[in-house]
């Protein structure tokens, strides 16, 4: 079914370094630095001294490193490491889970002739439209259905969302020949092989788009964690960011705390500094763990060739 | 009625396999679809979401009171979809086709990395970064260029249409090119091949390969974001702009508008009527743009 | 086919039923102890530690189930997210005691009350160790339409603000900060801060301090900054639109002057000062809110400091409410009975208050040679501002051990206002209200933090007055006029 072509250019790309191509590659890396340059500053805030930062603004050459943001996210050390691991279990089963309840969904409602197809589809697309509001959901989810403090709740909401049907959807109609499904029923294949066998592996490309965003999502949730998570030990990673976050920023800003209570942090608290240092440890393992979804959608780098 | 149940178990397999999705969007987004009633209920704690009574449309003054606050919150609503719909549009699917042609795929996987951090970098600290370069004393713009603009004045206020929706593009771009360019690598490279045969130059070849084959989800895309088009990204609108008032007239949206009336008033009613509102307007631009993609081309309308 | 159909069936049938067999499950009735759930906010720590505040909880409860038939659920959440947390678990029905505050956003004393989302203890609360713990004066200060929903802290219970200098500069140039009597005083001082070559001579710490500075002339009962554009004016004791008054015009001359002059600077207007700020050098003279203990400030700050009275001291309407309990609408008779019994413990034992506000001893703090205590905990941690009267709890190390009487004295000396016990009910006027309050962040913030250049300030004013105008401000006026009078009588 599916060869591997064996050359790492594609072959209607030959491999004519022509001028245009570097010209393109030129535009493409000034884009590159232009992104970069911000998270360069984060980068540099997180390693500035906070008084520095206060009186000078940021910069990327700082008069005075300091170590103290990072030590104030740091200082949680051991919460990081089980919210790491919190946040990394939701995204891998919430991402697997929601392709594969979302795949067989946009395969059957891409299926002509199948009269119920219109009804799910707009089924669908009303969730995306209306939407209850906080309250009734926190009610329905703790007071009905006791779900309270169950990770289920940082899984599930996320898992099913209409723009991501709709992408499999539109993918598999103009990107999945008929013919190969046809071919199949032929040769005796029940529905579910043939999705199994023959759709899903097609989908790669799009599997992986897919997959990318809504692990983006996971990774980047807090606000279900804040309302449903009560215990510490389940806290993802963001939500435990937000907090210090909130919790230095409340502390500087409110002007309600007595003073003793700031005595007792011990000097000063670093606002800007510590802000940025959770950036870095948010994005951290992004940057590890992006370039193997990268592989399914850069046309040259596919493993394993998507057309046989 | 019959030929009904009879397609429907034809396709039995098909309805098994969109049952779980079924039952998540039923459990998780259609049964609190309740609070929806909140818009027109003038909810008491002690009464809770049912036992609260109705008050018509009581809660939906709470938008339209100053009309000079409505109109402009929505003029700029619309105006800020436009420009992000289109540009951002664009970009992407020019980001796609660029990273597509390009040889150098070993350099283009690294920058591919980097153009996707910023997504990850939340408002919060997207704010601080945006003050480094928009301070009026030691801010980067104005020590670069010599200049003394008081970003965040009335001084300040024509430039930020260009000032957020410069940061939308940081933040987005790399990330919304990643749908369009696994489409891309979706397409048959024997068409390619083909082309090539024929003599087809690269600027030819997208323009008969790589943009039709673009086409469906770029339709199917700017379909689906026209529901959300009253919404918008409190992060961006209220955060960066740190809410200073002086800058309403340009940055004020009716999200970042509700978010901080809730903070100062916290009526859920309110709350609800115009999240109702956003979900209505968005349905009904939905549902006419749908219907002229219909009779366009048929295949590529969302239903 | 005929399988599979029935496996469908059955699958949804044994969903359906699993569904309904979660609904309605609850809490198995105890041995005779009511059950209380009180839920409050940590300041102190960016997230307390749950093992701890439940070793806590069953110390507590270990205590306290001799003495009154109560035993509580202690949730203890941290203030970054108390808010939403708290709105949401009040409205679930999981809350009895809640503590919250009159600034405090969504769920302030202020929010509750129309919401109907606390109970009246008035009846129950008579003749209760609770209400005999503290004085009438406090009770009164607390009362919402002459009906006691809030049970107040004991602290610093009145309004005041004075001016603060940082020490360096008045010991080098030698200011008599004695002879501060206004605003208008400062202006020799802030020449020389300017000349010393600080980037904020006068730092208002991006806060519109109008409604503070000025509150010997007018009682801003909202005690709300986005809604400072009416009070009550002492002189008449009638409400008046505060942005025509004489006063908002020369205060805003004032800043906008200073502005110019290189006083005030821009950061306070585009809100990007903080208290970091003030733990750095670059300012001269800034405000505090006055306190019994002023030279917690230089603990602060970091920096020595001093202080002048800029304003008398006022109880007013939400000065006895900087900190308070309720008891939420959806607990039983019973329930309520409970909260106030385990309040008037709190508040007149002093080991269960310690433990309360501190923690374990021995594990989360201990007490020093004077009896006074350490804390170093970084899973229990609170301070008693926010947990019980200051009558009651014992001072933390390097307080004053007299700190009670302190207290006492300190609110004592206040001047009550003649607008104090009045609640504005904005039900009427609740969507004119909200689009006032938008108006104030576009054009008041500015105003008063001198974004505006001095010879635009009267058609500055007159933009905000027009402004306020269309978002229906004489309506809200007339409003607050009419239940003032209504109440006076």
């Amino acid at each position: 079914m599916s060869k591997k072509k064996k050359a790492e250019f594609a072959p209607s790309r030959s491999e004519k370094k022509t001028f245009g191509q570097y010209v393109l590659c030129l535009v493409l890396l000034l884009y590159t630095i232009a992104c970069a340059l911000p998270i360069l500053l984060v980068f540099v805030a997180a390693f500035t001294d906070d008084k520095w930062i206060a009186q000078n603004g940021f910069s990327f050459f700082p008069g005075k490193w300091s170590m103290a943001g990072f030590n104030s996210v740091l200082r949680y050390g051991d919460s990081l490491i089980t919210s790491y691991g919190i946040t990394i279990f939701v995204t891998v089963v919430g991402t697997l889970f929601g392709l594969l309840v979302m795949s067989m969904f946009a395969y059957s409602i891409s299926r002509k002739g199948f009269r119920l197809a219109g009804f799910l589809s707009i089924y669908l697309l009303i969730p995306m439209l209306f939407n209850g509001g906080q309250l009734s959901g926190y009610i329905v989810f703790t007071n009905w259905y006791h779900l309270k403090d169950s990770l289920l709740l940082l899984i599930l909401p996320l898992s099913v969302t209409t723009m991501n049907v709709i992408i499999l959807r539109t993918y598999i109609v103009n990107s999945i020949p008929g013919e190969l499904m046809e071919a199949a029923k032929i040769d005796g294949a029940g529905e579910y092989r043939t999705f199994f066998q023959i759709v899903l592996p097609l989908l790669k490309p799009s599997l992986a788009a897919v997959g990318f965003m809504l692990a983006t999502s996971y990774w980047n949730d807090w606000q279900n964690a804040m309302l449903y998570i009560t215990t510490k030990k389940k806290y993802p990673l963001q939500l435990l960011l937000v907090n210090i976050q909130n919790s230095i920023q409340f502390l500087l800003n409110n002007t309600n705390v007595p003073a003793s209570v700031r005595a007792a942090m011990g000097g000063s608290i670093p606002e800007y500094s510590s802000i940025m240092a959770t950036v870095l440890v948010v994005i951290g393992p992004i940057m590890v763990a992006y370039p193997f979804f990268q592989k399914y959608f850069i046309k040259g780098l596919t493993v394993g060739s998507v057309k046989g | 009625m019959k030929e009904f149940l009879r397609n429907t178990w034809k396709h039995r397999a098909h309805v098994v396999m969109a049952l779980p999705a079924f039952l998540i969007l039923f459990f998780i987004m259609y049964v609190p679809m309740l609070g929806i009633s909140l818009a027109f209920k003038d909810y008491k704690t002690s009464l809770g979401i049912f036992g609260s009574e109705w008050n018509g449309l009581e809660n939906f003054k709470f938008l339209i009171t100053s009309k000079r606050i409505f109109l402009r919150m929505t003029s700029n609503t619309l105006m800020y979809y436009g420009i992000f719909t289109v540009v951002g549009t664009v970009l992407n699917v020019g980001l796609a086709i660029a990273i597509d042609q390009c040889v150098f795929k070993k350099a283009t996987k690294t920058m591919q990395t980097v153009m996707i951090i910023p997504v990850f970098i939340s408002y919060a600290a997207v704010q601080f970064i945006v003050n480094a370069f928009l301070h009026y004393d030691n801010g980067i713009i104005n020590n670069t260029f010599g200049t003394d603009i008081k970003f965040y004045t009335e001084a300040g206020v024509q430039f930020w249409p260009l000032i957020l929706t410069i940061i939308k593009i940081w933040k987005d771009t790399g990330y919304g090119a990643v749908l369009y360019m696994s489409v891309l690598a979706g397409v048959d490279s024997s068409l390619y091949e083909a082309a090539e045969i024929d003599g087809a130059n690269r600027w030819r070849k997208i323009w008969h390969i790589s943009l039709p084959a673009l086409i469906p989800m770029i339709t199917v895309m700017l379909l689906l974001s026209v529901g959300s088009i009253m919404k918008s990204d409190t992060g961006l609108f209220y955060q960066v702009t740190r809410n200073v008032g002086a800058l309403h007239e340009t940055t004020q949206v009716i999200d970042s508008y509700v978010f901080h009336a809730v903070k100062t008033s916290s009526n859920i009613g309110f709350t609800a009527a115009t999240s109702l509102f956003q979900s209505v307007v968005g349905l009904l631009l939905m549902l006419f743009a749908n219907g002229v993609v219909r009779k366009v081309h048929p295949d590529n309308a969302l239903f | 086919m005929k399988k599979t159909m029935k496996k469908l069936l059955a699958a949804v049938l044994v969903g359906a039923m699993t569904v309904a067999m979660f609904t309605g499950c609850g809490k198995a009735a105890d041995d005779g102890l009511v059950t209380i759930n009180v839920t409050r906010a940590c300041f102190n720590l960016a997230a307390p530690d749950e093992a701890q505040v439940q070793k806590v909880e069953d110390a507590i409860n270990e205590y306290i189930k001799d003495k009154i038939n109560v035993r509580i659920e202690l949730n203890d959440l941290e203030s970054g997210s108390y808010t939403e947390k708290a709105n949401m678990a009040l409205n679930a029905n999981e809350i009895n005691l809640l503590w919250t505050a009159s600034w405090e956003s969504t769920i302030g004393t202020n929010d509750l009350v129309p919401k109907e989302a606390v109970y009246d203890l008035t009846e129950l609360i008579k003749g209760t160790t609770l209400y005999n713990s503290m004085d009438e004066g406090q009770w009164e200060a607390a009362k919402y339409d002459g009906k006691i929903y809030y049970i107040p802290v004991y602290k610093d219970n009145v309004e005041g603000y004075d001016f603060m200098f940082r020490k360096a500069l008045v010991d080098k140039y030698g200011w008599d900060v004695s002879s501060v009597k206004s605003l208008a005083d400062l202006e020799p001082m802030l020449a020389d801060a300017k000349a010393e070559g600080l980037k904020y001579p006068f730092l208002t710490q991006r806060t519109a301090m109008f409604y503070r500075w000025y509150i010997n002339d007018f009682d801003f009962f909202t005690a709300d900054v986005t809604a400072n554009w009416v009070s009550v004016d002492r002189a008449t004791n009638s409400v008046v639109n505060t942005i025509q008054t004489p006063q908002y015009k020369e205060f805003a001359t004032l800043m906008a002057k200073w502005a110019e002059a290189g006083y005030i600077s821009e950061d306070d207007v585009t809100k990007t000062t903080t208290d970091t700020t003030t733990q750095t050098q670059d300012w001269g003279i800034s405000w505090w809110t006055d306190i019994p203990v002023n030279e917690e400030a230089n603990a602060r700050y970091g920096q020595d400091v001093v202080m002048a009275p800029a304003t008398d001291r006022w109880a007013h309407s939400t000065s006895a409410l900087g900190s308070c309990y309720c008891v939420t609408a959806n607990s039983t008779e019973e329930q309520a009975k409970a909260c106030i019994d385990f309040m008037g413990l709190l508040y007149t034992d002093s080991k269960l208050a310690d433990m309360y506000t501190f923690g374990i001893e021995g594990e989360d703090f201990t007490y020093d040679a004077n009896g006074q205590v350490v804390q170093n905990s970084q899973k229990y941690n609170h301070s008693m501002w926010e947990s019980a009267s200051a009558t009651i709890v014992t001072p933390v190390q390097g307080e004053p051990a007299n700190k009670a009487e302190l207290y006492k004295a300190f609110n004592g000396g206040a001047n009550t206002s003649c607008a104090a016990g009045f609640r504005f009910d904005k039900k009427p006027v609740e969507a004119e209200f909200s689009a006032c309050q938008a108006v104030f962040d576009e054009y008041g913030f500015a105003l008063e933090n001198g974004g505006v250049a001095v010879a635009d300030i009267d058609a500055k004013i007159a933009e905000y007055q027009a402004a306020l105008d269309e978002a229906g401000y004489q309506k809200v006026l007339a409003e607050f006029q009419s239940q003032y009078d209504a109440w006076k009588k």
